[in-house]
C-alpha cells in the first residue's frame, strides 16, 4: 500500500521543477526588436530577441540560432550572434543597405538535447519582416471607443508625414475624422525598447457622422483608411486594445 | 532529513565485498596439508639428503604462486595480501576503488533522438593498499543549436581510503571533488556532474564482495553541488546517489555487470548499466556497454518533456591498464 504512494511522492517530486519552469517561462518579458513590418530600421542597428525566460549562458556559442535574408535578393545575410542571459542580438557583418526588405528568422526551438533548455517562448519563433525604408504604413488598429479607432503605423511619425486622411467602413465612407498623435507614454509605458530601436507611432482618429455626432464603430466593420498617398491599408476591427496589438506586432508579452 | 539518509544509507550492503581478482582467500593458519604420495609421512624416517653435487630442482613457473597457501618457503614467498592492485570490478557510477595504479581512456557516446553527445575522458590513478586517488579530465563534443561545439569537461578528483579489505570483502570511504577549469562545455552524457560547467564535493561509502563468480557492488554518497545555472540544472543542490551492481565472471577473463543507479537530484535520476568486459592482458581490460536512462525514459527527470521517453541511450567503452 505505502509502495504506490512512495512512487507517486517521488514522481512529483522530480517532475515539479519542470513543470514550475515551464509555466514561469509564459509569464515572462518577451519581444522581437524591430517588431513585424517596422520601416526606417537604422542599418547600423543590431536585432534583439528578447526573452525574459532565456536563461542562456552567454558563452553558449549560438550562432545559427538567428539569420536575416534580403527578401529581394534571397541571400543571407553575415553577422554573428550576441548572447546574453536574457536576449541574444543579431550583428550584421556589415550594416544593412538603406531601401530595403529583410526577413528576421528566429530559430531557436527549446534547445537541443543535452544541453540548456534555452527557455525561448514559441512565439518568437518564426518569421518577421522590416525594412530600411522610409515608407510609412499602418500595421494594425484597435477600437478604443466606439467611435475612435488607433493605428500604429511602422515607423516614428514626423512633419512631413502629412496628408488627407480617408476612411471607409464597410465600404460607407466616413464624413470627418479627426486624428491626432497618441503620445508614446500612453502606450510605451510598459513596453521595453532596446535603445537602438527608433520604435513607432500610433495616430488615433475620432470618427463623425455627417451631423457631426460620433460615428459607431462595431467589432468586425470592415475598415478602408488612407492617409494622403499611402495606403489602401483594410482590417477587420477587432476588440484588442493597442498595446495588445503591438504585443502580436512585436510577438511580445506580457 | 537525517533520519532518511541514515535509513538510505543503512540499505548499503557495508560490510563485505571483496576485490574482484580472484584472489586467494588467506587463512589464519595455514590448512592441513593433505598427505601427497610423493611425501613421507611425518613420522617416516628423514629421506637421505641429495648429495651435494645435485643440482637443486628449477622453481616451478610463475604462474604457478597463484595457488595459495600451499607455497612452501621454499620459494621465499609471502603469503599475498588481498590487495593485489590491478583492475577491480566497477560500475558506470561504482568507480574502481581499491585499483592499482594506473590509467584508463574512455568513450561514451549518447545516442537516438536525443543523441549527439561524444564524451572522451583520461583518468590517471594511484592506488596503495590502504588508499588511492584517481584524477580524471573529460573531453565532450556536443551539439549547440545548429553546429557543434567541442569543451572540457570538469576536472574530477576522488580519494578513497580502504577500511577494509580482505577475505570478506571490500570496504572504503571515499572523497570526491569535481570543478570547472574554465572551459565551459554545457552539455552532460549520464552524469551532469561530468561535463556540465560546476563544482562539488561528494562522501562516498564504497562496497564490493565475491561470491564464487558473483561480485556484488554497492554506493552510497552525499553531496553538495553548484552548477551553470541554467535549465535543466538546478544551481545549487545537495545530491543522493546509491547505486548497486551485479557483476558475474564468465571465465578467467570475461565478466559482465549490470548496475542500477538512484540519484537525486540528477538529470537522469534513475539509470541502468549492462556492462561488459574482458582482460585482454594482465592488467589491460576493455569493458564496453550501455547506460539506460530509465528516468528520463519514464519522465522522472528535469529536462524539457518533448526530450523525455524513449529516446536515448548511451553506449560506453573504456580501457583500462593497471600496474
Amino acid at each position: 500500500m505505502r509502495t504506490p504512494i512512495l512512487i507517486a511522492a517521488g514522481a512529483f517530486l522530480l517532475g515539479a521543477p519542470a513543470c514550475l519552469v515551464e509555466d514561469q517561462a509564459h509569464d515572462l518579458e518577451r519581444f522581437l526588436s524591430p517588431l513585424d513590418g517596422q520601416t526606417a530600421w537604422p542599418v547600423g542597428a543590431p536585432l534583439t530577441v528578447y526573452a525574459e525566460a532565456l536563461d542562456l549562458p552567454v558563452d553558449y556559442p549560438v550562432d545559427q540560432t538567428l539569420r536575416v535574408t534580403d527578401v529581394e535578393t534571397g541571400e543571407e545575410l553575415a553577422g554573428w550572434v550576441e548572447p546574453s542571459t536574457h536576449f541574444l542580438r543579431f550583428h550584421p557583418n556589415s550594416a544593412f543597405e538603406s531601401g530595403r526588405t529583410y526577413r528576421f528568422t528566429v530559430d531557436v526551438a527549446d534547445g537541443v538535447p543535452h544541453g540548456p533548455s534555452l527557455g525561448l517562448p514559441r512565439e518568437l519563433r518564426g518569421d518577421t519582416h522590416f525594412s530600411t525604408t522610409h515608407e510609412v504604413n499602418a500595421l494594425g488598429v484597435s477600437a478604443t471607443t466606439p467611435s475612435e479607432l488607433c493605428v500604429i503605423f511602422s515607423r516614428p511619425l514626423n512633419d512631413d508625414d502629412v496628408g488627407r486622411w480617408r476612411l471607409r467602413v464597410n465600404d460607407e465612407r466616413v464624413p470627418r475624422v479627426v486624428a491626432k498623435l497618441l503620445p508614446a507614454s500612453e502606450w510605451s509605458s510598459t513596453l521595453t525598447f532596446p535603445v537602438e530601436d527608433p520604435g513607432i507611432d500610433v495616430v488615433c482618429i475620432e470618427l463623425f457622422d455627417v451631423d457631426g455626432d460620433a460615428f459607431e464603430l462595431v467589432e468586425g466593420d470592415e475598415l478602408d483608411l488612407r492617409w494622403g498617398g499611402r495606403g489602401p491599408w483594410t482590417f477587420p476591427l477587432g476588440t484588442t486594445s493597442v498595446l495588445d496589438e503591438l504585443l502580436s506586432l512585436r510577438k511580445g508579452a506580457p | 532529513m537525517t533520519r532518511r539518509l541514515a535509513f538510505l544509507l543503512c540499505l548499503l550492503p557495508l560490510p563485505s565485498l571483496a576485490d574482484d581478482e580472484p584472489t586467494l582467500p588467506v587463512d589464519d593458519e595455514p590448512p592441513a596439508q593433505e598427505p601427497s604420495p610423493d611425501v613421507p609421512p611425518a613420522d617416516a624416517p628423514p629421506a637421505d639428503p641429495p648429495p651435494a653435487d645435485t643440482p637443486p630442482a628449477d622453481p616451478p613457473p610463475a604462474d604457478e604462486l597463484v595457488d595459495w597457501g600451499e607455497q612452501s618457503d621454499w620459494y621465499g614467498a609471502e603469503p599475498l595480501a588481498p590487495y593485489a592492485g590491478g583492475n577491480v570490478v566497477r560500475g558506470i557510477r561504482i568507480p574502481s576503488y581499491g585499483a592499482g595504479t594506473g590509467i584508463e581512456v574512455g568513450y561514451m557516446n549518447v545516442i537516438g533522438s536525443n543523441g549527439g553527445t561524444r564524451v572522451g575522458s583520461f583518468a590517471a590513478r594511484y592506488g596503495t593498499e590502504r588508499f588511492g586517488v584517481q584524477l580524471t579530465l573529460p573531453l565532450a563534443s556536443y551539439r549547440v543549436p545548429g553546429s557543434r561545439d567541442v569543451g572540457l569537461g570538469n576536472l574530477q578528483l576522488a580519494g578513497w581510503y580502504t577500511l577494509r579489505d580482505d577475505s570478506e570483502g571490500f570496504l572504503a570511504l571515499g572523497l570526491e571533488l569535481h570543478g570547472n577549469l574554465g572551459d565551459r562545455a554545457y552539455t552532460w552524457a549520464h552524469d551532469v556532474r561530468e561535463i556540465w560547467p560546476g563544482y562539488g564535493a561528494s562522501v562516498v561509502v564504497h562496497a564490493r564482495r565475491a561470491f564464487g563468480d558473483i561480485t556484488t557492488l554497492g554506493r552510497g554518497a552525499i553531496g553538495a553541488r553548484t552548477a551553470a545555472p541554467y535549465h535543466p540544472v538546478v544551481a545549487r543542490h545537495i545530491n543522493l546517489e546509491l547505486a548497486f551492481a551485479l557483476d558475474y565472471q564468465l571465465g578467467d577473463r570475461v565478466g559482465v555487470l549490470g548496475e542500477t543507479t538512484f540519484s537525486y537530484w540528477d538529470l537522469s535520476p534513475w539509470d541502468i548499466a549492462l556492462l561488459g568486459r574482458v582482460d585482454l592482458t594482465e592488467g589491460l581490460r576493455l569493458r564496453a556497454g550501455t547506460v539506460l536512462p530509465v528516468g528520463v525514459w519514464v519522465g522522472f527527470s528535469p529536462i524539457a518533456p518533448e526530450q523525455q521517453g524513449l529516446r536515448e541511450l548511451t553506449l560506453t567503452a573504456d580501457l583500462s591498464l593497471s600496474f
